[in-house]
C-alpha cells in the first residue's frame, strides 16, 4: 500500500478523485458567476451593469430603459438559461446512468421530442380540444405540463423497450430512441400542418432552441419544475452509483432499484419536459457537461450531478451570450451555438478517449 | 439462525428448472453448492438472492427475505455474482466503496482499503476497473463484497456471504486465498453459501454441502456424507476416486481411462 493510501485511510479522507470533484465544483462555481455577471452585462443595449450597480449605491434612480433591460429583459432570461442549462445537463447524466450507457441523452433518444410533442399539442390543438375552462385554470402551466407529460411518455417507452431483465441494449435504446423521435417529429410535422398563421408564428419562435422569449411569468411555472426536479435528481448520485453494475447488483448492495427507476423516469421528464417547453429544443448539453466532467473526475454520480447542474448552467449562459453577440443587433438562436460547440466537442471526446477507456 | 430455503420452485418460461427444493446453510460453516453444469446451482443461488421469482420460501434467520426491505437485507448479506458488467470507468477503490452504499458504521475508507488489501489488490485500488484483468476484477468484486458485510457477526446476529462461483477465473494461489477468506469469515461466526464446481477445493473448505441435479436435491449435509465417490460418479458421470486427505473429507480425482 502506498503511503499516500495510508495516510488517507489513517484520517479517513474520500478516495482522491472524490477530492478533485469537490475542488472542481469550486472552480465551476466561480466560472458560473461569470457568467451570471456577463449574461446580465452583455446585450445590444450597451447598458452596463456596473452602472447599473452604481447607480444603485449611490442612491440614484435608474432610468426607465435601464429598469426595463435588466430586470424584464436580461434578469429572466438569464435565470432561464441557468435553469435551462441546469436541467438539460442534470437530465444526460441521470438518462446516462438510468440507461447504464454514456450515449444516452434526452435529444438523443427522443425525450426531447416527446416534449416538444407535448408542447405542440398545446399551441395548435389543445384550444379547440379542451374546454377553456380548462385552459384557463391551467394557463402558463398548460405548457410544461404537455411537455412534462410528453417526455414521461418516451422515457417510460424507451425504458421498457431498452431494458430487459435488468440489462440495456444499447442497440436497441438507440434505435428504439430514433424510432420513437421520428414518430414524435411525424405527428408535431401533422399539427405544424394543421396551424394556422398565429400559432405557426408561436411554433416558429417556440421551436427555434431561444431563450429570447424568457419572462418572469413564463417562468412562474416553469422556473419551480425544473428547480425542483434538479433538486430532486441531485439525491439520485448513490443510486446511481449502485445501477452502474446492474440491476441485481444494485438490489444486493441495498438500494431500492424500482423506486430510484421511477425516481430518474419522473425528475428527467419534469426537467427536460419544462425546459423543453420554455426554450425548444436545445441539444448536446446532457451529453457534453456529464462526459466532460466524468474525463476531468471520474464517474462518481454523487458529485457528478451537482457538478453537471452547474456547469450546464454556466454553458447555457456562455451559449446565449455568444447567440446575442455574434449577429448583433440580430440573434443567433441559441439552438444553433449549442450544436457548433457540442458537435466537434462530442466528436472530440470520442475520438480522444477510443479504445482508452470504454466511457 | 440459518438461511433456508424451502420448496423452491423456478420457471423459465414454461420450463421448471427447480423442483421444490429445500436448502439449509448455518452460520460459522461454508456450505456448498454442487452440481453439474445445468443442475440449477446458480438458480437456487439467484433464488437464495430473490433474484429471480420463484415459489417456496427464503428465510434468512427465519425473516422471508422478501419482506426485508433492500437497506437492511444489505447489511445482512452480501453476493457475489458470477459476473458484473460495469459501465462507467470507475477505478477499483470507488467500486469497493459502491458496495458499501447500504451504510456501514465507522471508516468507510478504511474498510475500503482493506479489503483490496485481503484479495491482494491494495496497490491497484487506483487502477481502473475495466484496465485489470477478469481475475483482478473478479477479486475486486469479492473485495466489495467482503466490505458490504465486513464484520461476520454484529450484536450477536451473523452476516452472509453469498458467492456464485467465487473462484471461477482465478488461478490456484488466488482460488485458495479467496478460499482462505470465506472459511476465515465461516470461522469468525459468519455464514458462506458457495456455488462451486471444483470438488476439491469443495472438499477441503466447505463443512456442509448440497447436491443438485436436474433441479433436484440429491443429496445434502456434512461435507463426507456429500461427497461420495460412487455418487458423484454417477451424478457427473465420470468415474472418480478418493484420495485421502488427512483429517478432512477426502479428494477425489478422475479416473482416466
Amino acid at each position: 500500500m502506498a503511503a499516500s493510501d495510508q495516510m488517507r485511510a489513517a484520517v479517513g479522507l474520500a478516495s482522491p478523485r472524490r477530492s478533485k470533484a469537490l475542488a472542481l465544483r469550486s472552480v465551476l462555481l466561480v466560472i458560473l458567476g461569470v457568467a451570471v455577471v456577463a449574461s446580465l452585462t452583455i446585450g445590444a443595449t450597451g447598458i452596463s451593469l456596473w452602472e447599473v450597480l452604481w447607480k444603485l449605491l449611490t442612491g440614484q434612480e435608474l432610468s426607465r430603459l435601464e429598469r426595463t433591460v435588466l430586470w424584464d429583459i436580461r434578469a429572466p432570461r438569464t435565470f432561464m438559461g441557468m435553469l435551462v442549462g441546469a436541467s438539460l445537463a442534470v437530465s444526460g447524466a441521470v438518462m446516462q446512468g438510468l440507461f447504464r450507457n454514456p450515449l444516452a441523452d434526452p435529444g438523443l433518444l427522443g425525450v426531447s421530442s416527446g416534449a416538444g410533442l407535448g408542447a405542440i399539442f398545446v399551441i395548435v390543438v389543445s384550444g379547440a380540444v379542451l374546454p377553456p375552462a380548462v385552459l384557463e385554470f391551467f394557463g402558463y402551466a398548460m405548457l410544461p405540463l404537455a411537455a412534462f407529460v410528453g417526455a414521461w411518455a418516451v422515457m417510460i417507452a424507451l425504458y421498457a423497450l431498452a431494458t430487459r431483465a435488468g440489462r440495456t441494449s444499447v442497440a436497441t435504446m438507440l434505435l428504439g430512441g430514433i424510432g420513437i423521435a421520428a414518430l414524435s417529429g411525424a405527428l408535431s410535422g401533422i399539427m405544424v400542418y394543421m396551424a394556422d398563421d398565429i400559432q405557426l408564428r408561436e411554433l416558429t419562435f417556440w421551436g427555434m432552441g431561444a431563450l429570447t422569449g424568457a419572462t418572469w411569468s413564463k417562468l412562474l411555472v416553469a422556473a419551480p419544475v425544473m428547480g425542483l426536479a434538479t433538486l430532486a435528481a441531485l439525491s439520485l448520485g448513490q443510486g446511481l452509483n449502485g445501477l452502474s453494475m446492474g440491476e441485481a447488483t444494485a438490489h444486493h448492495i441495498g438500494i431500492d432499484v424500482q423506486r430510484l427507476k421511477r425516481r430518474s423516469i419522473l425528475s428527467v421528464s419534469a426537467m427536460t419536459g419544462a425546459a423543453v417547453a420554455v426554450s425548444g429544443g436545445i441539444g448536446f448539453v446532457g451529453i457534453i457537461v456529464p462526459h466532460l466532467l466524468r474525463l476531468a473526475v471520474g464517474p462518481d454520480h454523487r458529485t457528478l450531478l451537482l457538478n453537471a447542474a452547474i456547469m450546464g448552467a454556466a454553458l447555457l449562459l456562455f451559449a446565449d451570450i455568444v447567440s446575442r453577440v455574434i449577429v448583433a443587433p440580430s440573434e443567433l438562436p441559441i439552438g444553433i451555438v449549442m450544436a457548433v460547440i457540442g458537435g466537434p466537442v462530442f466528436l472530440w471526446i470520442l475520438l480522444r478517449r477510443r479504445g482508452v477507456v470504454d466511457l | 439462525m440459518s438461511f433456508m430455503a424451502s420448496g423452491i420452485r423456478v420457471s423459465y418460461g414454461r420450463k421448471e428448472v427447480l423442483h421444490g427444493v429445500d436448502f439449509v446453510a448455518q452460520p460459522g460453516e461454508v456450505t456448498a453448492i454442487i452440481g453439474p453444469n445445468g443442475s440449477g446451482k446458480s438458480t437456487l443461488m439467484k433464488a437464495l438472492t430473490a433474484e429471480l421469482r420463484y415459489t417456496g420460501q427464503v428465510t434468512l434467520e427465519g425473516d422471508d427475505i422478501q419482506d426485508v426491505p433492500a437497506p437492511l437485507l444489505a447489511g445482512r448479506r452480501a453476493v457475489l455474482p458470477q459476473s458484473v458488467s460495469l459501465t462507467f470507468p470507475f477505478t477499483a477503490r470507488e467500486v469497493v466503496e459502491i458496495g458499501l452504499s447500504a451504510g456501514i458504521s465507522g471508516d468507510r475508507s478504511e474498510v475500503v482499503l482493506q479489503a483490496l488489501a485481503r484479495v491482494g489488490l491494495a496497490d491497484h485500488a487506483d487502477s481502473f476497473y475495466q484496465e485489470l484483468s477478469g481475475g483482478q476484477q473478479q477479486r475486486v468484486q469479492c473485495a466489495r463484497v467482503l466490505a458490504q458485510v465486513w464484520q461476520p457477526v454484529v450484536n450477536g446476529v451473523p452476516r452472509w456471504l453469498l458467492l456464485d462461483e467465487p473462484v471461477s477465473s482465478l488461478d490456484i494461489a488466488h482460488q485458495v486465498a479467496i478460499m482462505d477468506i470465506a472459511a476465515q469469515y465461516a470461522s469468525e461466526g459468519g455464514g458462506v453459501i458457495a456455488v462451486m464446481h471444483d470438488l476439491n477445493l469443495t472438499a477441503h473448505y466447505a463443512n456442509a454441502a448440497c447436491l443438485i441435479h436436474q433441479g433436484r436435491v440429491v443429496r445434502r449435509g456434512k461435507i463426507a456424507d456429500v461427497l461420495e465417490p460412487d455418487l458423484l460418479s454417477e451424478i457427473y458421470h465420470c468415474t472418480l476416486r478418493a484420495v485421502p486427505n488427512g483429517g478432512s473429507a477426502p479428494l477425489l480425482s478422475p479416473v482416466l481411462s
